[in-house]
C-alpha cells in the first residue's frame, strides 16, 4: 500500500536526519520544566512520558486525562492512555507498533489507523525530544524583505510548520505546530496526485469560515501553487490551501491530506496571528537542517557574495565576467544561454555606464525534488540607471550550485 | 529472648538439588521457631546468636554499617540459615552499596523463603536501580502472588510497568537517545513480618508439643518481637520418617529428618528411622540398642548436629550414603564421617546401617 511504504520511509528519514540534525536532548534544555509547547496538548503527552520516569502510571494518565477533557477527539491521547492502562498485564504497547498478542488478527484500517497515531506521536515528541537549538537558524530562510513580517517554513519529513519574524533580514523563531502534508508526501507534479508541493509560495487570500464548509475549521489560506517554477517545470494542479479540521477531529495523521497543509484548530488559529495574506512567504521544503547562527551566517555571507559580484560585475559592463554568473542550463523565456548571452552583449555594447540598486532582497532555498539540493530563490526590487535606459522592476533569480559556485539558472520578472 | 536450643543445619558439599536443602530447611526453621527445649546454657566464650541479630539490628539502625555487619555474621556463624539475620544482612549490604553481594543474599532467601514476600520485594529493588526492569518486574509479581495485598509490592510494581512502558516508547519512537537511567524510586522493605511457614503437605513437622511431653515445665522459647506470626504447628506422628523420592534427593531429605529428630531429642522418631533388620553394633539386640540410645538420647542437655554430605548413591531400593557429622552436647563435642546404608521400604527410607567412617 503506497500509504504504508511512504510512511515507513518517512520514519526512517526522520530517525536517520533526526540523528543527523543539531539536536538537545530534553533533558540538556531543561525541557521537562521550563519548555514552551506549542500547545496543552504536546504539552501533555511529553509530561505524560516524563511522569512515567519518576512518577509511575497512575500520574501519567492524569496528565493525559487533563488534556483529553479538553480535547476528547484527540486520538493519540486516547491511544496512549489505553497503552498505558494495559501496561500492567504486559501486553504490547499499541505505540510501540508491535502487533497484538492475542489471536484476533486486527482489520487493515485498525493497523493502518495505529500506524498512522504511531508516526503523529513520533514527530509530535520528536519536535521536544530532539529539539533544535534555541538560536538555530535554517539555511531555509537566508534573507527576508522588509515588507515581509513573518516566513513560514514546512518541515515536510518532521511535520511542522515553523513560523519566523523579520528581524532587521533574519529570521527569528517565534511558534511551530504540527501540521499534516499530503497523504503521499511532496513533490506535487498533477491535480489528484495526493501529495504537497515542494518549493516557496506566498499566501494569497484569507477564506473565510462563512465560505467554508467546516471541513476547514477555522479558515483557510490558499497559496499560489503553481508558482512561476511549477510552470515551468510542467507541475499542475490547484486548490493548495492551508487549513484547519472538520469538527470531529482533532489532529490528523502526518501523511493524510489531499496535497493542502493542515493544522489542528486550535494550531490554525495560533497560526493565523502570522499571516499577512497576500505577503508571507511559505516555503516547503523536504527536510530542514538547523544551523548554528556561525554556520548561517556563513552561508548567508557566500551567497550574498556571489549576488554582489554579479551585481558589481554588471555594472562593469565587463561582459565575461557578468555572464560568468549565468549557468550553462539557464533558461528564461524561451531563452537558453546562448541568447541571453547574445542578447546581453548587444544591450550592453553602446552603453558608457550602468547602476543597479537593490532593495527589498529575499533570498529562500527553493525545493524542486526531494533527493536534489535545493535552488537559492532571489527577488528584490531593482533599480536600474544606464546611459540609456532606466527601469525599475520586480526581480527574480534562481541561482543553483554548478562547478563549485553559484550560478543564475533563471532570470526574469517576479509575479 | 531464648534462639533455638538445638539446630542441624547443612552444609552440602556436593551440588543437591536446592529442593531438598529448601524443605529440609523448612524443617529447620520451624524448628528454629518452635523449639521449647531446654535453654542454651552459655559457656560465655560467645553470645547467643539473638543477641547478635538484636545488636545488629540496632547498629543498622545507627547508620554503623560496619559494626552491624560483624555483629550480623556473627549471628550467621551459628546460624546461617537464620532468615531474620540473613534478611538483615542483605540490607546492610545494600546500605553499604554492595548490590551484588545484597542480590546474592535476597536471592538466597526467595530460593530458600519464596513464600515471603520482603525478599522478592527488595531484590526488585536492587535489579530496578541496575535498570533492570524486566527481572525486577517479575520478582515483584512473585511477592504478589504469594501476598495479593502486599501493598509496598503493589506500587513498586506500578512504578516498574510504568518504567517499562517508557522504555517501550523510548525504543519504538526512537525518543531517549541519552540513555539516562531513570531515578527508580522503588521502596526498600526493611523488615520482615511474617516467618517462614513449615511445608503445607509433607507429614512430619517437629513441635513444640512433641517436646513439651518430655519436658513439661519449659517455658516457650519465644522467637523475636518481629517474627510473631508463628505459623501453627501440628504435633508429630508418633513414627514414621516421610514418604521420600526414591533418589538422591529423598534419601538425603530422609537423613535430615533423621539428624533433626536427634537433635530435638525426640527418640521414638529418631528411632523410627532405622530398618527393622538395623544392623545393631557391638552386638547388640535391638532391644537393648533401642534402649541405650533412648538413654544417651535423653541424658543430654542439648544436642546440636551439623551435616555435610560428601556422597550419595541409590542403586534401585538401596543407597549409601556419606557425610560429614559434627556432634555438640553439653558434654561432648566429636567430629566424623559417617555413612549409612539405606534401604527402601515402600515410600520411605530407612536405615539400615550406621557405621564410623567414609
Amino acid at each position: 500500500m503506497a500509504n504504508a511504504a511512504v510512511i515507513a520511509v518517512a520514519l526512517s528519514l526522520a530517525n536517520a536526519a533526526a540523528a543527523a540534525a543539531q539536536s538537545a536532548p530534553l533533558e540538556a534544555t531543561g525541557l521537562a520544566g521550563s519548555v514552551a509547547f506549542s500547545n496543552e496538548v504536546e504539552g501533555a503527552l511529553v509530561r505524560a512520558l516524563e511522569t512515567l520516569k519518576d512518577g509511575g502510571i497512575k500520574p501519567a494518565l492524569k496528565e493525559l486525562d487533563a488534556a483529553l477533557a479538553k480535547n476528547p477527539n484527540f486520538r493519540l491521547g486516547h491511544l496512549m492512555r489505553g497503552d498505558l492502562l494495559m501496561a500492567k498485564s504486559g501486553a504490547a504497547l499499541a505505540l510501540t507498533g508491535t502487533p497484538p498478542s492475542n489471536d484476533k488478527t486486527p482489520k487493515p484500517e485498525t493497523i493502518a489507523s495505529i500506524a498512522n497515531l504511531r508516526h503523529e506521536a513520533q514527530v509530535r515528541l520528536h519536535r521536544y525530544y530532539d529539539a533544535p537549538a534555541a538560536d538555530a537558524l535554517p539555511t531555509a530562510v537566508l534573507q527576508m524583505a522588509p515588507g515581509q513580517e513573518h516566513a513560514l517554513l514546512i518541515d515536510s519529513l518532521r511535520s511542522r510548520i515553523y513560523v519566523f519574524r523579520n528581524d532587521n533580514g533574519r529570521p527569528l523563531r517565534v511558534a511551530d505546530f504540527y501540521t499534516t502534508i499530503g497523504k503521499l508526501g511532496t513533490e506535487k507534479a498533477r491535480e489528484g496526485d495526493q501529495k504537497t508541493p515542494l518549493g516557496v509560495y506566498r499566501v494569497t487570500s484569507k477564506v473565510a469560515k462563512e465560505k467554508l464548509t467546516d471541513f476547514y475549521g477555522p479558515g483557510a489560506f490558499p497559496i499560489n501553487f503553481p508558482n512561476d517554477m511549477d510552470k515551468r517545470l510542467g507541475r499542475t494542479g490547484s486548490g493548495i490551501w492551508i487549513h484547519g479540521t472538520p469538527p470531529d477531529t482533532y489532529s490528523r495523521p502526518p501523511l493524510a491530506s489531499d496535497g493542502c497543509v493542515v493544522l489542528t484548530n486550535e494550531d490554525f488559529q495560533q497560526l493565523g496571528k502570522y499571516v499577512d495574506p497576500g505577503t508571507t512567504p511559505v516555503v516547503i521544503a523536504p527536510s530542514v537542517e538547523w544551523q548554528s547562527p556561525a554556520d548561517w551566517s556563513a552561508v548567508r555571507g557566500v551567497f550574498n557574495g556571489y549576488l554582489m559580484e554579479w551585481k558589481r560585475d554588471w555594472e562593469s559592463l565587463n561582459m565575461d565576467a557578468y555572464l560568468a554568473h549565468y549557468s550553462r542550463a539557464f533558461a528564461a523565456d524561451g531563452k537558453n544561454i546562448a541568447d541571453w548571452a547574445s542578447n546581453k552583449r548587444r544591450i550592453n555594447a553602446g552603453k558608457s555606464f550602468v547602476k543597479v540598486e537593490i532593495q527589498n532582497l529575499s533570498v529562500f532555498e527553493y525545493s524542486t525534488a526531494i533527493n536534489q539540493p535545493p535552488l537559492m530563490m532571489v527577488t528584490f526590487d531593482q533599480d536600474y540607471k544606464s546611459s540609456n535606459n532606466a527601469t525599475r522592476m520586480k526581480k527574480l533569480q534562481y541561482w543553483q550550485r554548478e562547478d563549485g559556485r553559484w550560478k543564475i539558472v533563471f532570470e526574469g520578472a517576479a509575479s | 529472648m531464648n534462639y533455638i536450643t538445638s539446630l542441624v543445619s547443612f552444609q552440602t558439599a556436593s551440588r543437591i538439588s536446592r529442593r531438598a536443602v529448601l524443605v529440609s530447611a523448612r524443617w529447620l526453621s520451624s524448628v528454629v521457631l518452635g523449639s521449647v527445649l531446654a535453654q542454651f546454657t552459655m559457656s560465655g566464650a560467645f553470645a547467643a546468636p539473638a543477641d547478635d541479630f538484636k545488636d545488629a539490628s540496632k547498629l543498622y539502625q545507627q547508620g554503623k554499617l560496619e559494626q552491624a555487619m560483624s555483629k550480623v555474621n556473627a549471628g550467621l556463624q551459628t546460624q546461617p540459615k537464620d532468615a531474620q539475620g540473613r534478611f538483615l544482612k542483605g540490607l546492610i549490604l545494600t546500605e553499604q552499596k554492595k548490590v551484588p553481594d545484597a542480590i546474592q543474599t535476597f536471592i538466597g532467601l526467595t530460593q530458600d523463603y519464596p513464600e515471603l514476600p520482603e525478599p522478592h520485594n527488595n531484590l526488585a529493588v536492587l535489579y530496578a536501580g541496575q535498570g533492570n526492569y524486566e527481572k525486577a518486574k517479575v520478582a515483584l509479581e512473585l511477592a504478589i502472588q504469594t501476598h495479593p495485598a502486599y501493598a509496598t509490592a503493589h506500587e513498586n510494581l506500578g512504578d516498574i510497568y510504568a518504567q517499562l512502558a517508557r522504555r517501550a516508547y523510548d525504543k519504538a519512537l526512537q525518543l531517549d537517545k541519552s540513555n539516562a537511567t531513570a531515578q527508580s524510586k522503588l521502596a526498600m522493605v526493611k523488615e520482615m513480618f511474617s516467618v517462614p511457614k513449615p511445608i503445607a503437605a509433607a507429614a512430619a513437622v517437629v513441635t513444640t508439643a512433641a517436646a513439651s511431653k518430655t519436658e513439661p515445665a519449659k517455658t516457650v522459647a519465644s522467637a523475636a518481637p518481629a517474627t510473631a506470626a508463628i505459623a501453627a504447628i501440628a504435633p508429630i506422628p508418633a513414627s514414621p520418617p516421610l514418604a521420600s523420592a526414591a533418589n538422591e534427593d529423598g534419601v538425603k531429605k530422609t537423613i535430615a529428618a533423621w539428624a533433626i529428630a536427634w537433635s530435638a531429642k525426640d527418640v521414638n522418631a529418631y528411632l523410627g528411622f532405622y530398618a527393622a533388620n538395623f544392623e545393631t553394633p557391638d552386638g547388640l539386640t535391638r532391644g537393648a540398642w533401642e534402649a541405650q540410645r533412648k538413654e544417651r538420647i535423653e541424658r543430654a542437655k542439648t544436642i546440636k548436629i551439623e551435616l555435610a554430605f560428601r556422597s550419595a548413591k541409590v542403586k534401585g531400593n538401596e543407597a549409601t550414603v556419606v557425610f560429614r557429622q559434627a556432634y555438640r552436647s553439653d558434654t561432648v563435642n566429636s567430629n566424623n564421617t559417617k555413612t549409612l546404608k539405606m534401604v527402601r521400604a515402600g515410600d520411605k527410607w530407612l536405615i539400615q546401617s550406621e557405621r564410623a567412617g567414609g
